[in-house]
């Protein structure tokens, strides 16, 4: 190792004996803040040297000359505290096994690198992302030193040094050599998370990035005051929570509400005659709804990270299809449920996939249509309407309403002369069964198609919508509850039973005038609102309930939007509008298509809180068949 | 509880059989049914319970156990026997399922909880011993005679078996 990547590594070890008070501090601040300017001077005197600048020789030989005269009693300092630090009951253990907490350690980082690394191809000319990157691979082996881990610090002082050379304008940020930097992100996170890997092939490639010399030097040199400034570590203020812990306390606050409600309604009577009582428990229910509302928050995260992976996959996906695609992000700071953000993983790096694979056209062919050789795939986040929106578009050849027709014809699916929209065509992907992909690849076509998708992004109580135009591309639609913990419902009393209806499909309620409700072929039946019919559901019915045939002249209808299209509900009666914890329904049961969950109601039963459209797809697919 | 160097004081006291189990004895219909008591979490009496729509007609629906939502399967209805109206006696015994996709609660309603006896191995007898096709239900799995009353073993995991409650479905694949 160099005398710079030795001092580096002192830094680091000192850096973290101090951070765990494991050494003196006072001394070993003073000698930090010391190591510190020296590196700055080195990182100053390289830059020097890359431009030949006269300052060089004075620099290099101040800087080489204090390092080795600190080294030594510093790195005993250091391995002090390490050595207290380590001597912990797994000082035993064998050194390539991962130490609990290097993988959570470093995972930002690998983050921030596979972020800045994407950031500085589409850029190579900006001096910020390579600093990043630089730094967030000489944290890692700082923390490989600190952990013992011998392959993961030797790999990532190799990808560091190519990088530096990149620093100082000797090497060229290519696709190339960005590619080898983040297989050997892939490879450090692999290692770091404990499975084994080779790497000598990795470091083979970095040593020719290394023998490699730009024709034109110092050109691309940047600034090193760069590197020293911005903060590497921007999680500061954050920490880390076991998921189960928030889960617990996010059950143990919805019981809070519970009972605070039937505590309400056991002194509902006594409130209005003691205004003292009455205050004290509407100042019990805020501060309730408050606890309630901050600890749901906290399992908010940004959509960030998952847009980055999405990055990642849309980049290796284009090389593998041959095809070539930019990739545009808006609203990666929408904040999302953890749980329900790790299951939109699949479904859209799915959708991805199918852009790339499906969307866009090959490069010749773009360029045929006078379209730029390069597709854009965009990936838009936003809130809406109480809900989150997440488009996947694509500016490719767009879906073929004719040809998806008579492949559903040929499959099928509908009759040959079945009378559809162009968009109930475009929804025909989604059944099961359904591929417009004419030849397998090696990307999509595994046998997962579009009815997956939909399945997973309606098991989280979201919707997909598709719209598309032949030529010019094709957006996806996920429109997403921004919890699942939680729902603003109407509950409404159907037979015996009471149902919640979330409150956002609800468009408005009344008591259908008489003579409104009519029937078509004496079967279906449709309620006249201001002129127009809107198709008429008894809720008794969709949920199987039997009960005598209500006059519907003497319940409510709900008029509800399903697909984008109106449609009613006919239900007994509504109590009222309430704020509901979603209850999973378990695994016993799982998933059942129509029902999102269960909320204990106000009289301890469990109420099925019900999903419209996919209870309404239900009934009329019986219908069908 | 036993130790093993301890010489029995009575003859007629045997050293515990190391076969013994615990088992939960109920009523359903005529019969009277065992389960081990090591998969049962508890017994609570009857109460309201939420039908799920389009469920098979067995599978009642779930109930409120302290905050969780707790499935609830109708013995009587899933041993093909007649239904009858819950009574005062009327129980949901709540057994913990182990599955390959982790542990679930679920409840059984059965006429009325009897007792729990020890039963050795000697006690128990499989059905398969009757010889093959005899026993056309799948979900007794053996039979035991204690103290002059037959109980029949209840094979919990395939009464209560989600596959046969629910089909696969369409479970989300995994990638």
């Amino acid at each position: 190792m160099s005398p710079e990547a030795q001092l580096l590594d002192v830094i680091d070890t000192l850096g973290t004996a101090v951070s765990s008070g494991d050494a003196r501090t006072g001394e070993i601040q003073g000698l930090m803040s010391q190591i510190l300017s020296l590196s700055n001077a080195l990182d100053l005197a390289e830059a020097a040297a890359a431009a030949r600048l006269p300052e060089w020789d004075r620099l290099e030989s101040l800087a080489r000359g204090d390092v080795e005269r600190l080294m030594d009693g510093l790195a005993g300092a250091a391995n002090a505290g390490l050595e207290r630090r380590l001597a912990g009951p797994d000082a035993g253990e064998s050194p390539e096994a991962p130490p609990p907490g290097f993988a959570e350690e470093s995972a930002d980082h690998l983050e921030t690198i596979e972020r800045q690394l994407l950031a500085l191809e589409k850029n190579p000319g900006n001096p910020e992302p390579i600093h990043a990157i630089f730094r967030g691979f000489h944290t890692i082996k700082g923390l490989a030193s600190i952990f013992h881990a011998p392959t993961v610090r030797d790999l990532a002082h190799e990808v560091e040094s190519m990088l530096d050379r990149v620093r100082i304008g000797l090497l060229q940020a290519t696709p190339e050599l960005i590619d080898t930097a983040l297989r050997c992100a892939d490879a450090l996170r692999s290692l770091i998370g404990g499975s084994p890997l080779d790497t000598a092939d990795l470091i083979k490639r970095i040593h020719l990035f290394n023998t490699q010399q730009v024709e034109e030097p110092a050109v691309a040199a940047v600034q090193p005051e760069a590197a020293a400034s911005a903060s590497p570590c921007e999680a500061a203020n954050t920490i880390k929570v076991d998921t189960a812990k928030l889960d617990d306390l996010v059950d143990l606050v919805g019981e809070v509400v519970i009972a605070q409600s039937l505590v309400e309604s056991d002194l509902a009577a006594r409130r209005a005659a003691d205004p003292r009582l009455a205050r004290n428990l509407g100042q019990l229910a805020r501060m309730i709804g408050q606890l309630q509302k901050s600890a749901l928050r906290m399992r908010l995260v940004p959509l960030g990270p998952l847009f980055q992976r999405l990055a990642r996959a849309l980049r290796d996906l284009t090389r593998l299809a041959d095809k070539q695609a930019t990739l545009e992000m808006s609203g990666a700071e929408i904040e999302l449920d953890r749980t329900l953000l790790e299951q939109l993983a699949d479904p859209l790096m799915h959708m991805v996939r199918n852009a790339i694979d499906h969307g866009l056209e090959p490069p010749a062919e773009r360029a045929a249509m006078r379209k730029p050789p390069a597709g854009v795939i965009r990936l838009e986040a936003c809130h809406r309407g109480g809900q989150v929106e997440i488009a996947v578009s694509d500016d490719g050849r767009g879906l073929d309403a004719a040809k998806i027709l008579r492949r559903a014809i040929a499959r099928g699916i509908v009759k040959p002369d079945a009378a559809l929209s162009t968009g109930e065509i475009l929804e025909l992907i989604f059944l099961p069964g359904f591929s417009t992909a004419e030849t397998v690849t090696g990307l999509s076509g595994r046998g997962v198609g579009m009815d997956v998708v939909r399945w997973q992004i309606e098991k989280l109580r979201g919707r997909v919508e598709i719209q598309s135009a032949i030529g010019v591309g094709t957006t996806f639609r996920l429109r997403l509850p921004l919890t699942l913990a939680i729902i603003d419902g109407l509950l409404v009393r159907s037979g015996g039973a009471r149902y919640v209806l979330p409150l956002f499909a609800v468009r408005e309620m009344f008591r259908p005038p008489p003579g409104s409700v009519k029937t078509i072929e004496g079967r279906t039946e449709v309620a006249v609102l201001r002129d127009r019919a809107i198709p008429m559901f008894r809720l008794g019915e969709l949920t199987g309930v039997p009960e005598p045939r209500r006059d519907p002249y003497e319940s409510v209808l709900v008029v509800a939007q399903r697909n984008g299209r109106d449609c009613c509900l006919l239900v007994d009666s509504i109590e009222g509008k309430q704020e509901v914890v979603i209850k999973s329904l378990g695994d016993w049961i799982g998933y059942q298509p129509g029902i999102s969950g269960g909320a204990i109601l106000d009289d301890g039963n469990v109420g099925l809180i019900l999903d419209l459209d996919p209870l309404l797809s239900r009934s009329t697919e019986s219908l069908r068949a | 509880m036993s130790n093993p160097g301890m010489i029995p004081t009575s003859p007629r006291k045997p050293l515990p059989d190391r076969t013994a189990e615990k088992y939960l004895t109920f009523r359903c219909a005529s019969e009277e049914y065992a389960v081990p008591v090591s998969k049962v979490r508890e017994i609570i009496g009857w109460q309201e319970i939420t039908t799920i729509p389009l469920a098979p007609e067995y599978v009642k629906g779930v109930l409120n156990l302290r905050g969780r939502v707790i499935p609830v399967v109708d013995l009587r209805l899933k041993l093909g026997v007649a239904a009858a109206p819950s009574g005062p006696r009327t129980c949901i015994i709540i057994m913990q399922l182990e599955e390959r996709r982790g542990a679930h609660c679920v409840g059984v309603v059965v006429d009325t909880v009897s007792e729990v006896i020890t039963m050795t191995e000697r006690q128990r007898q499989n059905t398969r011993d009757f010889g093959q096709g005899l026993i056309q239900g799948r979900f007794v799995c053996g039979v035991a005679n204690v103290r002059d009353s037959m109980k029949l073993l209840l094979d919990v995991d395939a009464t209560l078996s989600r596959q046969e409650a629910f089909g696969a479905g369409m479970e989300p694949y995994v990638a």
